[in-house]
């Protein structure tokens, strides 16, 4: 965390104070009795009189020269703390840069000068935005907004190479973290957009891909394929060969003498010994097949359903229930009518 | 053998349906009709969503969908049906404006397809919906596991 603090700074320097830089390289020369920085500051006046001078050049001559900057504020390098002290600095800053001194002038041209109004308006915004949300999860929030601030001004500075949507997703220096006190955090992705917008998509679209994940686990043979479209095509077509298999079963529930000996333990024992649900998947899978129109012959039945098992471990299993297992029987995808009509009752 | 499973609640429902529809219909030991089966069939199918729609109560989408559907098969509350409608209309079009900003038109073909799969998918938007359908397949191979055996057991008894 103290690292990242520093790096945040940075950042937070970088972007939307580039303006104001130019004040506060001025401002700490004539004015650096006045700032009292926090511990993690060491020499200040060394430290401040020996960085300002690059960015001095920097900001004279180029304006939005991003290299400068940051050398700039990487050598200040503050501990900003999001608590009391720090803010009190902050606003210092602001109250000494909202009247620019003398030496701050010399530095400003014209053009500055409006934008760094404008930036003073927006720093004090969110930093009076900060203290108040300083109570519900600050380095969160603080990170949270800072970030998309930071990521916003990277986007504005680096221009068009870091067009916000095009960015690929993998690359990532600032991994998207999901944190959740109370409620969720995301972190913008490098180089892409930050409004809101954008980043409510983003946290959807990772939620729908885990669940697309999820469900792979769960379709067997789902592997193979990636792709939203694909997997949910399978999916329909797994979600509807189970319902047949469903109506499929209770037909030949009802075709069955009804036995009233239920036996629990029974229907309980076996499902240690074998997974039975692959055993009924995959023979019928992709079965076309209309139980409402067919007349139904229990011996049929009885070879369609166990024509083509594979049984993993035959060991275990009651030989009873699995006698007829006839494997000539190839499974195609070959409508049922074609079965009880190839005349193949006894 | 966990007491509360899904699969445990199932079953002692199902078999207690079974029975129920077994005792109420002796089927004779000839051959039965088929119309005699279609309707046993029927009964069997109804009485297998309702027991699993019944063991995970309301705390899913589907499960709901189910069983309000179960309930208002009788065509007198047609009132009912068309309130359903009208409800589920103004839910999937808030869901499908929310849901989809841009258009990913093979998504959302599927997703209309899957969402008539699922019972209840009508007024979600595709995140919750591909949540109920891995709750969905669950417990369809839960049941589709009780009544295979319970055929075996039936058949070789």
């Amino acid at each position: 965390m103290n690292r990242a603090l520093p790096e945040m700074l940075q950042w937070q320097q970088q972007q939307q104070q580039q303006s104001y830089f130019s004040e506060l390289s001025g401002v700490f020369r004539s004015q650096i009795s006045h700032l009292c920085f926090d511990g993690g500051f060491m020499s200040s006046d060394s430290v401040v009189t020996r960085e300002v001078k690059p960015d001095n050049n920097g900001l004279e001559t180029a304006w939005p020269e991003p290299g400068k900057l940051e050398m700039g504020s990487l050598g200040l390098g503050f501990e900003f703390e999001p608590c009391g002290p720090s803010y009190n600095m902050n606003y210092a800053i602001s109250g000494t840069s909202s009247c620019p001194p003398p030496a701050a002038a010399e530095l400003v041209t014209g053009k500055m000068g409006s934008a760094v109004g404008t930036g003073n308006e927006s720093f004090k915004k969110r930093k009076a935005d900060k203290l108040q949300n300083s109570k519900a999860a600050v380095e969160d929030d603080s990170m949270k907004k800072i970030k998309a601030y930071e990521e916003d001004g990277e986007s504005k500075i680096t221009g068009p190479s870091n067009s916000n949507k095009s960015k690929h997703k993998k690359e990532n220096s600032k991994a998207s973290e999901v944190q959740k006190p109370d409620y969720i955090h995301v972190r913008a992705r490098r180089g892409q957009a930050t409004d809101s917008h954008s980043l409510a998509e983003r946290v959807r679209r990772e939620k729908i891909s885990e669940r697309m994940k999820y469900l792979q686990d769960l379709v067997p043979g789902c592997n193979k394929i990636t792709g939203k479209a694909g997997m949910l095509d399978e999916i329909i077509n797994y979600v509807q060969s189970l319902q047949r298999q469903v109506e499929f079963l209770s037909m030949k529930l009802a075709a069955v003498n009804p036995r009233l000996d239920f036996n629990i333990d029974n229907l309980f024992t076996k499902v240690e010994e074998f997974p039975a649900v692959q055993v009924v998947a995959n023979p019928i899978h992709y079965l076309h097949f209309n139980p409402a129109q067919e007349v139904v012959s229990e011996t049929a039945l009885r070879r369609t359903i166990s024509a083509p098992v594979t049984i993993p471990d035959t060991s275990f299993l009651d030989s009873s229930c699995f006698a007829q297992i006839q494997p000539s029987a190839t499974w195609d995808d070959v409508e049922l009518q074609n079965l009880y009509n190839a005349g193949r009752f006894h | 053998m966990n007491p509360s499973s899904l699969k445990s609640r199932f079953t002692t429902r199902f078999l207690r349906a079974l029975t129920k529809i077994n005792a109420h219909k002796p089927i004779s030991s000839s051959s039965p009709g088929p119309g005699e089966i279609f309707q046993r069939y029927r009964r069997i199918k109804v009485a297998a969503d309702k027991s699993m729609a019944y063991s995970v109560r309301s705390r899913r989408t589907w499960s709901r969908a189910t069983l309000w559907r179960l309930r208002t098969r009788s065509p007198r509350s047609r009132l009912a049906t068309h309130a359903r409608r009208s409800w589920v209309k103004t839910r999937s079009t808030r869901a499908a404006s929310h849901g989809k900003e841009k258009k990913e038109d093979g998504g959302t073909v599927e997703a209309e397809e899957l969402r008539e799969l699922v019972p209840g998918g009508e007024a979600m938007d595709l995140c919750n919906l591909l949540d109920e359908t891995a709750h969905y397949i669950k417990c369809l191979t839960t049941q589709l596991d009780i009544l295979d055996r319970q055929e075996c057991t039936s058949r070789e008894l």
